[in-house]
């Protein structure tokens, strides 16, 4: 067996391990959310501060669990109806923030909810960069207590003058030929950002993007290269003209 | 008794001619052919240098649009410097391909596996395959004996003999499902035809110009009259059902299409020698003295049909067999024989040891197509992979200004003629039909138009795919014999193409909507 498939089978077999933990520990049921928006906006020097809107709909109170990527967050706050105070919590291999959405009992009373953490090293931006310069950026959600969440986005805001480089795996995959990854590159300010959204997200899903990300400015010697090729060309090669040459 | 033997003289030297003329292990399509530049195509080799690297380096530094990635950006100016050397020629195609190549990993557009691996896709191996097997028609004469035959029945004169390759192509059409297999059928009757009417590679006339040129559409935009004319037409059918619920058979396509397809032929049949390229008078006829007499003695002198011919004929008749019954495999064979599989199977036969009828050495295969193909390809799934492509076409039909309110003919208009001119910035029917279809469909539905009024028309145009010689395999194989120019392709291509969009929309207002597929 290749060791590809050795580490895809552990972390299938990690992902089933900690649903099945989380749901002992929840409710038979979890909350509905009507919205879920997470912003990444990232740094130059790989940290990133996160703000997470959640619009739950009605249902009794119920604890819920955001998915981070480290135990070690900065400024977590939460604004919004019952002031719910988050903290971080360890489930299986993955580190949460866990908040309880306050009961509502009609539509919209429980309003929104604004959870917001800084935290270092969202991507790796010290050492050595990859070929080209690229560094890599992986987002990654997996809904392990919201029963349903109707409409999901999350926006990667890149530091100002980096761009998206491209654009490797993305998780679902588009079902059909024809169909795209729900991701689009938009500009955000003076920044460029990637949008990844959609509807209709389980217990279970997963939302993943891995990306290569780097600084925007090309280097310049390629012009000065090609343009003195180019001249060179009309220099040399003037016997074309007459039929001759190239 | 001296006249005599001038008169024998003469007739031997013309004989000699002739079967130099027909002898073509003589024009070898391996060998790169010369062709001698007009004094246009020289100003464009010229200058097409600098313009090439003018236009890369101007995509290639331009501020980052939003909705397209830094390789997605490289991918465009490599290949918009490509195109633009492709077209103009400052170097040979398949050098172009090659630094294409290059550029596409040294730049970060795509990355150096991906881009070497293209040269082991089953269109290189088909294209191969079939140089093998078109090399067995040449060696064994077969090939000579069938085009002399074609022409002692219709080639008294260039438009019979024109008109009879246009309705070979026709027959073709719907039998055979890939239009490479087709055109590497048909290149040698063709190369000996031009011979007759005296166009070789070294020395093109009117004739050899028009002749492969009018094959080539034939063989691209004949497999747009049936629903199973390309895989790529499958391919808009599915994506139309899936993304509308809309149904399409295989007679409702045929009905709607078909008409409009023989048309466009025979409008180009008709105007292309007398406008477009033009026929001079004595290319209008054989070049051969004593004319069809003495190619009817040359036929004689043929003798009967061989054994080498008769194998050859099998060999070919058995791949021939397979890609016609391709949708009975699974039924006989529990599996499907891909068309590359069969040619690569008659290839087999046609190299075993005292079974075969050639040896390596003497199969006639263009190296220097596959490389060029191979640098079309790359280019071409690179637009697609890093999501140029999208971006390119989104935004174009977003800059269009085609809102709620505009005229369903302004739409249809606009609609027909990007899908038809799109075929120019790619090297896949597929990659163009999987990109433009949804987006036509959701112009369709935005704008509350029925969604088949616009997909199905914009579907007939998939197969047309006939400006410049790395838009399709056909006319990379027709391209490699040096019988016609870039620009001699662009020419045609463009103005057929232009008659398309035409007839597609006189179509639309009143054979597809007697059809009920447009309002």
């Amino acid at each position: 067996m290749s060791a590809g498939a050795g580490t895809g089978k552990r972390a299938l077999a990690a992902a089933a391990a900690l649903l099945l933990v989380l749901g002992a520990a929840l409710p038979a049921r979890g909350r509905e959310l009507s919205r879920y928006e997470e912003t990444v906006t990232l740094a130059a020097d790989g940290s990133a501060r996160v703000r997470v809107l959640l619009e739950p709909r009605p249902g009794a109170a119920a604890p819920v669990l955001i998915p981070v990527r480290s135990a070690i967050l900065r400024d977590v706050r939460a604004k919004g109806a019952g002031s719910p105070a988050p903290r971080s919590v360890a489930r299986g291999n993955g580190q949460f923030l866990e908040i309880v959405l306050p009961p509502a009992p009609e539509a919209g009373a429980a309003g929104t909810i604004e959870v917001t953490y800084a935290m270092d090293g969202y991507f790796k931006a010290g050492g050595r960069p990859g070929p080209f310069g690229n560094r890599r950026l992986d987002y990654r959600f997996v809904s392990v207590s919201f029963a349903a969440i109707d409409r999901f986005s999350a926006s990667l805001v890149l530091p100002q003058g980096w761009v998206f480089n491209a654009i490797g795996r993305f998780v679902p995959a588009p079902e059909k030929e024809g169909m795209v990854a729900p991701f689009t590159i938009v500009r955000a300010g003076q920044r460029l950002a990637g949008r990844i959204g959609l509807s209709g997200l389980g217990l279970g899903d997963e939302v993943a993007l891995s990306c290569t990300v780097r600084h925007g400015r090309r280097s310049p010697w390629l012009i000065f290269l090609l343009a003195a090729l180019a001249a060179a060309y009309l220099v040399f090669f003037r016997d074309v003209l007459r039929g001759k040459g190239a | 008794m001296a006249e005599m033997t001038q008169g024998r003289d003469a007739a031997a030297a013309a004989q000699s001619g002739l079967d130099d003329l027909l002898d073509l292990d003589k024009h070898k399509l391996a060998q790169v052919p010369e062709r001698k530049a007009n004094a246009t195509e020289r100003w464009m080799k010229y200058l097409g240098f600098p313009l090439g690297i003018a236009v890369f380096l101007l995509i290639f530094y331009m501020p980052l649009p939003a909705g397209l990635t830094a390789s997605g950006q490289a991918v465009l100016a490599c290949f918009a410097l490509a195109l633009v050397w492709w077209v103009c020629e400052p170097v040979p195609t398949y050098l172009t391909s090659l630094i294409l190549m290059l550029a596409l990993v040294f730049t970060d557009g795509w990355d150096q596996e991906h881009v070497l691996g293209v040269l082991g896709f089953d269109v290189i191996w088909l294209n191969v395959m079939a140089f093998v097997l078109s090399s067995i028609l040449v060696k064994t004469a077969l090939a000579k004996r069938l085009a002399l035959n074609l022409i002692i029945r219709f080639g008294h004169n260039a438009s019979k003999m024109l008109l009879a390759f246009i309705v070979l192509q026709l027959c073709l059409a719907p039998l055979i499902p890939a239009t490479a297999p087709r055109a590497v059928m048909t290149l040698p009757l063709m190369l000996v035809v031009a011979a007759i009417y005296g166009s070789t590679s070294d020395k093109v006339n009117g004739f050899g110009r028009n002749l492969f040129l009018q094959n080539l559409l034939g063989v691209n935009i004949f497999s747009s009259g049936f629903m199973t004319g390309s895989t790529a037409n499958l391919i808009a059918i599915s994506l139309i059902m899936s993304l509308s619920g809309e149904k399409v058979f295989y007679t409702d396509w045929m009905f709607a299409n078909l008409p409009v397809v023989l048309v466009t032929m025979l409008l180009a049949w008709f105007f292309g020698p007398r406008l477009l390229i033009r026929l001079k008078p004595e290319e209008r006829r054989p070049v051969i003295p004593g004319g069809i007499e003495t190619l009817k003695r040359q036929l004689e002198r043929m003798g009967r049909i061989s054994f080498n011919e008769k194998k050859a004929a099998a060999i070919f008749g058995l791949v021939i067999f397979l890609w016609i019954t391709d949708r009975f495999h699974m039924a006989w064979f529990g599996f499907e024989i891909n068309p590359v599989m069969a040619a690569m199977a008659g290839a087999i036969i046609t190299f075993l040891p005292k079974v075969g009828i050639i040896k390596w050495n003497e199969a006639d295969i263009p190296w220097h197509l596959m490389l060029f193909s191979a640098g079309a390809y790359a280019g071409g799934l690179a637009l697609d992979n890093s999501g140029a492509a999208r971006w390119a076409i989104g935004n174009l039909f977003r800059h269009l200004d085609v809102g709620p309110g505009t005229n369903f003919w302004v739409v249809y208009v606009i609609v027909i003629a990007a899908n038809m001119y799109a075929h120019i910035f790619f090297t896949s029917k597929t990659m163009r039909v999987i990109i433009m279809m949804p987006i036509v469909i959701a112009v369709a539905q935005q704008l509350g138009f029925p969604v088949l009024a616009l997909a199905l028309p914009a579907a007939f145009t998939t197969d047309w795919v006939i400006t410049l010689p790395i838009n399709a395999k056909p006319n990379v194989i027709y391209f490699s014999t040096g019988q016609f120019s870039v620009l001699d392709n662009i020419k045609y291509g463009f103005v057929v193409s232009t008659l398309g969009i035409i007839i597609l929309t006189i179509a639309g207002m009143t054979w597809f909507r007697f059809l009920g597929i447009t309002p």
